[in-house]
């Protein structure tokens, strides 16, 4: 297939039946609509083309500069828009939350302006500076000629782009019950649900994040207010989910289905499995997801709320799969540092270079860890001695050596603050 | 237009339950401010579980007193082992005699001579907030003679440096310039013998978790700059102010009465509250600004400790170590100043209708026996709806009563016949105003009319809004607190405290 314009790429994504297999809720059929497969990876493509395609000639022809305010995904695609028609844009946002997916914006040259949220609990002005909304909005408005603000979360033309989503899925499916969307501008499941309503008299369902609890891309029901798209009545449901349930819908997507989605989807297809279990299906139905866009950019996030994902575990013997009997029984605790000791202080370089105990090295638990689980990097040395905080960690390590290696490395009872209590005040 | 529900604490909600108040305050005509400390008990409880359960590192709490001086709330603080911020001399006396020791107490804000001299005579830490408020400490401990002991104090720091996207914070009228700390470090160290940096200070109003995390990355930044140059610092405080003020049960009230409040002011009609009012809504280009500060000033149920700390202490401090691990690793203890996030929902206020009025479009003017000054209402006005009981209700006493079944109660949606009623204070001034936003009430029986006598609730006064301006310019009754307490399961005990 050979294509003139990245733009044509835009929309017509497929949909994939999910093995009912995966998820073991008889009669019913989820439906999840690829987004993720836009050219930039999301279903906002379809939102940023939406909002300037036909205002393309006059940006071009009076060089406006393109304004938005996004937390990843719209400017990405923006910026690609803007970028490859020569227009300069400017993204003023203060929820970018990702450092993948600030990086991702500096690679494709994207300007960005970021300010801190509102106050939450104090009085202040009402204009207030750091509204990165009403700068963009002042900035237009104070110079039309220069900048053009794309106004996501107010430009019609954001639920309008989607409803061809909702045309794209009345072609594939004749019947559909439930349509399930996450929601973060409350764009796409109103271009998308006006449609499933009108054509199949679709259930429509919005899924948001518990307060409190970040899902990139989405936003809580209180965050729902930043949107002037979000009309309640408009959902016959509007259910919760955890960061939790995100990355454990996201995991079954990937790891089941083969969709590199990221936590919005699976976000979204876990409260499908939240709403339909334990509820009796008498007769089949049709559910359709959006699973949103793709999962390299929240790599980080998912990090940080699943680092066991990334530990290095499996079969092999590692110092995180140490079980507490196992420590106890191979560690081995020592008072007092020896001249004869080969100290190994596992604290940051930070910390370290501070204070230390002297003639130490500094080699940090989690560089350790990796090193001694390849080979014996100390075979050279009788005695070893491993020094942390509080000696929490030196202890694991002393058991990991210990046990793998069959030696008899120690670590510093009381751990670095204990000894600087003694030694070095 | 809507009803707002106020979110009320399971404890205050059984209280109200079994309590017969209109009977219970009948012959009172003070404004009354009741006080749970069981529920600023409980605070302290979940603030120590988060931390001892989920954070490596050393902390430590400091009630801020500021939030409420009632002895009630330090007794509390004291019996639970946490520490307390004063903000003024008669602060410390307080906390003195009520029996906290030196060592528990940290002195904040704008500090007299006779201040600094009480808090240096007792060995306080001091948060010193001027180089000017270091050559005082300095000077007059060589005036009185106090230099054998040396005085700990943290330095306050006004502009931390934001590495989090391109933010310029807000000018601050506390705390030293970042520029200004080698200043303070160099007199620090000549007068060592008698002054000890412990550590540093931020407390900014942002609540935001991003801001609050660069704040901490900043006091450890100046924590490894002041060690490497020979100070034992061990301590950062990151203040208070964690949450939003108000307590909604249900958000989806707040966000309709919003809508239409914003409909109202794009379509040039009244808003139905006093005087036209439109909170801080305005309108630009004919768009609505201000509806993000209004709708952030509101959450739903109560503050998500743990949330909100876990998000800070796991940020990085640097690309291989999380804030919390090098707190830990440099044994730094952080210092939290919670006042109203211990004593959120530990508070309610009680008002009575003294005088009613017919207004117009069949609306009543209420005056209460309370003035805007005893629910600081100038300060933080409710903008959820107060509880209200009809004196006629005396029989039926009791809170279920209200919210379910009765006659006479606020309605989310008012029927035709309901009563529109603004609410005021005692004082003949035009703005003593309790509310701008009016309160609905009906019945069943067309006997929607308010009634001297009846009550009014207002609901998580508890901090701030119960003291903090609190006074009696014409020579009302003055503001009494009572002490709350479940002795067992059905029954509650209310003391009046004598002594505020």
């Amino acid at each position: 297939m050979i294509i003139k314009d990245v733009t044509q790429l835009i929309g017509n994504t497929p949909i994939l039946e999910i093995d009912s297999k995966i998820h073991n809720i008889e009669n019913l059929n989820i439906y999840a609509k690829l987004e993720l497969f836009n050219p930039f990876g999301s279903l906002k493509d379809r939102i940023a083309w939406g909002m300037i395609q036909n205002n393309l000639e006059d940006i071009k022809n009076n060089n406006k500069i393109v304004i938005e305010s996004s937390s990843g995904n719209t400017s990405k695609a923006l910026c690609i828009l803007c970028s490859k028609e020569n227009i300069t844009f400017q993204n003023y946002t203060n929820r970018i939350k990702e450092n993948n997916v600030r990086e991702i914006l500096q690679l494709l040259n994207c300007e960005i302006v970021e300010f801190p949220g509102v106050l939450e609990c104090r009085p202040s002005n009402p204009n207030d500076r750091n509204d990165p909304k009403f700068i963009a909005m002042e900035l237009e408005n104070s110079n039309p000629q220069k900048y053009f603000y794309t106004k996501q979360y107010q430009n019609e033309n954001n639920p309008n782009s989607q409803k061809k989503m909702g045309i794209e899925i009345i072609e594939d499916l004749e019947k559909v019950d439930y349509f399930f969307s996450f929601l973060g501008t409350g764009g796409s499941s109103r271009g998308v649900g006006e449609v499933l309503k009108k054509e199949r008299s679709t259930s429509i369902i919005g899924v948001v994040s518990e307060e409190d609890e970040y899902i990139p891309g989405g936003r809580s029901l209180n965050e729902m207010w930043e949107t002037g798209f979000f009309k309640k009545e408009f959902y016959d449901s509007i259910n919760t989910c955890t960061i939790n349930d995100a990355i454990n819908g996201m995991l079954t997507l990937q790891q089941r289905c083969g969709l590199l989605v990221g936590p919005t989807g699976g976000a979204t297809y876990q409260s499908v499995i939240n709403f339909f279990n334990n509820k009796k299906i008498e007769t089949p139905i049709n559910i359709v997801f959006i699973a949103c866009d793709r999962v390299e950019p929240y790599i980080d996030y998912i990090k940080k709320h699943r680092p066991n994902l990334f530990a290095q575990t499996s079969s092999k013997f590692s110092v995180s799969n140490l079980n507490l009997e196992e420590i106890e029984m191979y560690s081995k605790s020592q008072d007092l540092v020896k001249e004869s000791n080969l100290i190994v202080d596992l604290r940051s370089s930070i910390s370290f270079k501070l204070e230390s105990i002297q003639n130490s090295i500094n080699i940090s638990y989690q560089q350790l860890c990796e090193l001694v689980e390849e080979e014996n990097i100390f075979k050279n040395f009788n005695e070893v001695l491993f020094v942390c905080t509080n000696s929490k960690s030196s202890k694991k390590i002393s058991a990991f050596m210990n046990k793998k290696y069959n030696l008899n490395y120690s670590y510093l009872k009381g751990g670095f603050l204990e000894y600087k209590e003694k030694h070095l005040k | 237009m809507i009803k707002v529900e106020s979110y009320i604490h399971p404890l205050i909600e059984d209280f109200l339950n079994k309590t017969n108040l209109l009977s219970k305050f009948k012959e009172e005509d003070s404004p009354i401010h009741l006080l749970f400390p069981q529920i600023m008990e409980n605070h302290i409880t979940q603030f120590k579980n988060i931390f001892k359960d989920n954070f490596e590192c050393n902390t430590r709490i400091y009630f801020a007193k500021k939030a409420n001086p009632s002895k009630i709330f330090t007794q509390v603080a004291l019996d639970n082992d946490i520490h307390i911020d004063v903000a003024s001399e008669n602060e410390l006396l307080d906390v003195l005699e009520i029996g906290f020791e030196g060592s528990r107490i940290e002195c904040t804000g704008p500090k007299s001579d006779s201040f600094l001299k009480l808090a240096i005579e007792k060995n306080c830490l001091i948060s010193c907030d001027s180089i000017n408020e270091l050559i005082r400490i300095i000077s007059i401990k060589k005036e009185h003679n106090l230099e054998n002991s040396k005085t700990s104090i943290l330095l306050r720091i006004s502009n931390p440096r934001i590495s989090y996207g391109n933010i310029t914070l807000k000018d601050s009228r506390f705390g030293i310039l970042i520029e200004d700390l080698d200043e303070c470090y160099s007199l620090i160290t000549q007068n060592s013998n008698s002054i000890e940096l412990k550590g540093f200070h931020i407390h900014r109003s942002e609540v935001q978790r991003e801001l609050k995390a660069e704040f901490i990355k900043e006091m450890i930044t100046q924590v490894i700059k002041t060690r490497e140059i020979g100070f034992n610092t061990t301590i950062i405080n990151i203040g208070g102010a964690f949450s939003p003020l108000h307590h909604v049960k249900d958000i989806h009230s707040y966000r309709d009465y919003l809508n239409i409040l914003s409909q109202k002011l794009q379509h040039n009609e009244h808003s139905e509250n006093w005087r036209n009012d439109f909170y801080d809504l305005s309108l630009i280009n004919n768009q609505v600004k201000g509806l993000q500060i209004l709708k952030q000033k509101v959450y739903q149920g109560m503050f998500n400790k743990l949330s909100y700390f876990n998000e800070i202490l796991n940020t990085n401090f640097n690309e291989h170590i999380t804030i919390s691990k090098i707190l830990e690793e440099l044994n730094i203890t952080l210092c939290l100043e919670p006042g109203y996030n211990l004593l959120e929902q530990s508070g309610i206020s009680i008002a009575k209708i003294i005088d009613v009025k017919k207004y117009k479009d069949n609306s009543y003017i209420s005056s209460c026996n309370i003035n805007s000054s005893n629910i600081s209402s100038t300060f933080f006005e409710s903008l959820c709806d107060p509880i209200y009981i009809s004196s006629s209700d005396e029989n039926l006493n009791n809170y279920n009563n209200i919210n379910s079944s009765l006659p006479t109660k606020v309605i989310i949606k008012p029927q035709s016949n309901a009563s529109k009623m603004y609410l005021f204070g005692n004082t003949c001034s035009e703005d003593d105003i309790l509310m701008r936003r009016p309160i609905y009430i009906e019945n069943n029986n067309n006997n929607n009319e308010p009634k001297i006598g009846d009550m009014i609730i207002f609901t998580n006064t508890g901090a701030y809004k119960s003291y903090f301006q609190d006074a009696s310019p014409l020579m009302q009754k003055k503001s009494k607190y009572f002490k709350v307490t479940n002795i067992d399961t059905n029954n509650w005990e209310i003391l009046e405290e004598n002594d505020n």
